[in-house]
C-alpha cells in the first residue's frame, strides 16, 4: 500500500530543488520512466490531494490494525482462561475421587470417637454425683434429721402438757366445758400414745443395737487403716431423743383417759359413716342423671322420623284408619306401596281449589 | 474446602466485538445447555447412592448444598466451579439448605460432557483437549512446563485453586530442573 509513495516523494523532492539541479534529472533511463508515470499522475492529483489521500490511508491502516489486535488478544485470553479452567476442573474431580476413601475413614473414626466420648461423659457424670454426695454435702440426710427433730418436739410438748393436766397442776382448759369435743393436744395424745408406743420402743432398741455394732466394727478396723478423704462430722446420728422418760410415766391410765379414747373412737366411726352415706347419695344422684340422659336420647328423632310422625297426623289417614309403618323410608318398595295405597284417596281432591273440605248441605233452610 | 473464587466472567457478560453472524451463532451455541447424558444402569445408580449417603453427615438422607461439588466429583463427574456454584446459588436463593438424591441425580445428568464415566473414545478426546489446554502454556513446545509457571497459572487465573491443592497436584511430578512433564500428568489424571 505504500509502494506508490516512493515515486511521489522523489517527484516532490525534485520539484522543490531549484533549477540549478537540472543535471541530475537525466541520470538514468529508469528514473526517466518513473518520472514520466509520476508526471502523468501529477497531472491528475494535486499536491494537497496527495497529502489527504496519504492521511486517509494511514487512518484506514490504523483502524484495521486496532480491530485485529482487539480480536486477536481477546480470543487469546479467552482461550487461555478456558484452558486453565479445564486443568482445574479435571484436577478437582480427580482429587476428590482419590481422597474419597480417606474421607470415609476419617468420618468413621470421628463417629467412633464421638460414641466413646458420649459414653465416657455419662460415666463421669455419674461418678461426680456419687462423689459429691458422699464427701461434700448430703442434703437428703439433713432433711431426715429435720423431720425427726420436729417429730420429737411435738411428742415432747404433748407428753409434758399431759403430765401437768393429769396431776391437776393446770385446769382442763384444753377441752370445752360440758361438751364431748376434745382439744387438739388431747387428740394428739390419744393418737400418738397407743398407736406408736410399741413400734417406737422397738425401733429405738433396734437402732441402739445397730449403732453399737457399727461403732464396734469401726473401732476394730481403725487399727489397720483410716478413711481418705475424711467424710466430715457425723452429726446426723449422734443425737438421741430426750423424751423417753415421759413415755415410761404413761403406763397407768386413768378413767378419764379411757373416756377420752372411747369418745375419739366413736367420733372416728361417725366420720366413716358420714363418708359412706355421702358416697351413697352421690351414686343415687348419678343414677338419676343417667336415666334422664337416656330418656332424652331415646326421644330424639331424625328427619325421616319427623316426617313419619307428621304423616300419622294426616286427616286422610285418620278418617280411613290407615297406619304408617316405622321403616317406610328404609326401603323404596315400602314407600311405593304406601303411595299406591294412598293415591286413590288423594284423587278426590284433584278438583278442589282449597286445602280444607267444605261441608255440603243437601237442603237449604230459609228462616 | 471450597477454593477461593477468582474473577469469574460469565460468558453472557462479554459483548460480541463484531457483528459477524458466525461469531454470534457460535457464542449463542456456547450458552445453551448441553444435552443430558443417557441414564446409567441400576448398579451404577446404587453405587452413586452409596457415595451420596457417605456425604450425609446428619442422617436424613440428604446432603448440604455446600458439599454438592464434592459429591458430584466423587460420583465421577468433573464439573467446573461455575456450574457447581450456579446450582448452589439457585438452591440458596430458594432457601433450601439440604437436597435429596433425586435432585443430585438431576444435576448430575445435566452436566453434559463434564459428567459421567466416559467411554474410552470420549476419554481419549478429553485427554487430547486437556493436553491442548496445557500446551497453550508451553511456549517453546518442548513438552515441559516450569513448575513455578504452572503453580502461578493455577492459583491466579481461571477458577483459582488453593496453594495446598497445587502442592498436591505437583507432588512427585517435578524433575530436578524444576520442570513438569504435562503429558504424563494428563495420563495420570484421566486414566489413573
Amino acid at each position: 500500500m505504500f509502494s506508490g509513495l516512493i515515486p511521489m516523494m522523489q517527484q516532490t523532492r525534485r520539484a522543490t530543488v531549484p533549477l540549478g539541479g537540472d543535471s541530475r534529472s537525466g541520470n538514468t533511463e529508469s528514473q526517466i520512466g518513473s518520472s514520466k508515470s509520476s508526471n502523468c499522475r501529477l497531472h491528475l492529483i494535486s499536491r494537497t490531494g496527495k497529502l489527504l489521500l496519504d492521511y486517509k490511508q494511514y487512518k484506514a491502516a490504523r483502524t484495521i490494525q486496532n480491530n485485529w489486535r482487539k480480536f486477536y488478544f481477546r480470543k487469546y485470553f479467552k482461550d487461555l482462561r478456558k484452558a486453565v479452567i479445564t486443568i482445574q476442573r479435571w484436577w478437582r474431580g480427580f482429587s476428590v475421587r482419590k481422597n474419597h476413601f480417606r474421607y470415609v475413614e476419617n468420618l468413621l473414626q470421628k463417629r467412633v470417637q464421638d460414641h466413646h466420648h458420649r459414653a465416657a461423659t455419662k460415666i463421669q457424670a455419674l461418678f461426680r454425683g456419687w462423689k459429691s454426695r458422699r464427701t461434700i454435702h448430703d442434703h437428703s440426710k439433713l432433711l431426715r434429721k429435720q423431720v425427726c427433730a420436729a417429730e420429737d418436739l411435738l411428742n415432747c410438748v404433748a407428753f409434758k402438757l399431759h403430765h401437768l393436766l393429769r396431776t391437776f397442776a393446770i385446769p382442763g382448759v384444753y377441752s370445752l366445758k360440758n361438751s364431748n369435743c376434745m382439744s387438739r393436744v388431747e387428740k394428739l395424745l390419744a393418737s400418738l400414745h397407743f398407736r406408736f408406743h410399741n413400734g417406737r420402743v422397738k425401733t429405738q432398741l433396734a437402732k441402739e443395737l445397730a449403732d453399737r455394732g457399727k461403732d464396734t466394727e469401726t473401732f476394730k478396723r481403725s487399727n489397720k487403716f483410716s478413711k481418705v478423704p475424711f467424710e466430715g462430722a457425723r452429726y446426723w446420728s449422734q443425737c438421741k431423743p430426750k423424751c423417753e422418760a415421759a413415755l415410761k410415766m404413761s403406763k397407768n391410765i386413768e378413767r378419764r383417759m379411757y373416756r377420752i379414747i372411747e369418745i375419739y373412737d366413736a367420733s372416728q366411726r361417725e366420720a366413716h359413716a358420714a363418708l359412706v352415706e355421702k358416697n351413697r347419695a352421690y351414686r343415687k344422684h348419678k343414677g338419676l342423671m343417667q336415666n334422664i340422659k337416656k330418656s332424652a336420647e331415646k326421644s330424639k328423632r331424625d328427619f325421616c322420623g319427623d316426617v313419619i310422625a307428621s304423616m300419622r297426623r294426616w286427616k286422610i289417614l285418620v278418617d280411613n284408619d290407615l297406619t304408617v309403618d316405622k321403616n317406610i323410608f328404609k326401603n323404596p318398595q315400602n314407600l311405593e306401596r304406601f303411595v299406591a295405597e294412598i293415591s286413590q284417596y288423594a284423587n278426590e281432591f284433584e278438583n278442589c281449589t282449597c286445602y280444607c273440605r267444605i261441608p255440603v248441605f243437601t237442603e237449604i233452610y230459609c228462616g | 474446602m471450597m477454593s477461593r473464587k477468582g474473577n469469574q466472567l460469565h460468558p453472557s457478560s462479554i459483548r460480541p466485538s463484531s457483528t459477524t453472524p458466525d461469531c454470534n451463532q457460535k457464542r449463542r451455541g456456547d450458552m445453551t445447555a448441553p444435552p443430558p447424558n443417557p441414564k446409567p444402569e441400576k448398579s451404577r445408580i446404587m453405587e452413586m447412592h452409596a457415595i451420596f449417603l457417605g456425604h450425609d453427615t446428619r442422617g436424613d438422607n440428604k446432603i448440604s448444598i455446600r458439599h454438592l461439588g464434592h459429591c458430584l466429583r466423587a460420583m465421577g463427574a468433573t464439573p467446573t466451579e461455575a456450574m457447581v456454584s450456579k446450582h448452589v446459588r439457585q438452591y440458596e436463593a430458594s432457601t433450601m439448605q439440604r437436597i435429596c438424591f433425586d435432585e443430585v441425580m438431576g444435576i448430575y445428568s445435566s452436566l453434559g460432557k463434564h459428567g459421567g464415566m466416559l467411554s474410552p473414545k470420549k476419554k481419549q478426546i478429553e485427554a487430547d483437549q486437556f493436553v491442548s489446554s496445557l500446551r497453550v502454556f508451553d511456549t517453546d513446545k518442548s513438552g515441559w512446563i516450569p513448575a513455578i509457571r504452572l503453580r502461578r497459572i493455577l492459583t491466579k487465573t481461571g477458577e483459582c485453586m488453593g496453594s495446598m491443592e497445587v502442592d498436591e497436584l505437583l507432588q512427585g511430578r517435578i524433575n530436578k530442573d524444576g520442570l513438569v512433564d504435562y503429558k504424563k500428568l494428563v495420563q495420570d489424571i484421566i486414566y489413573g
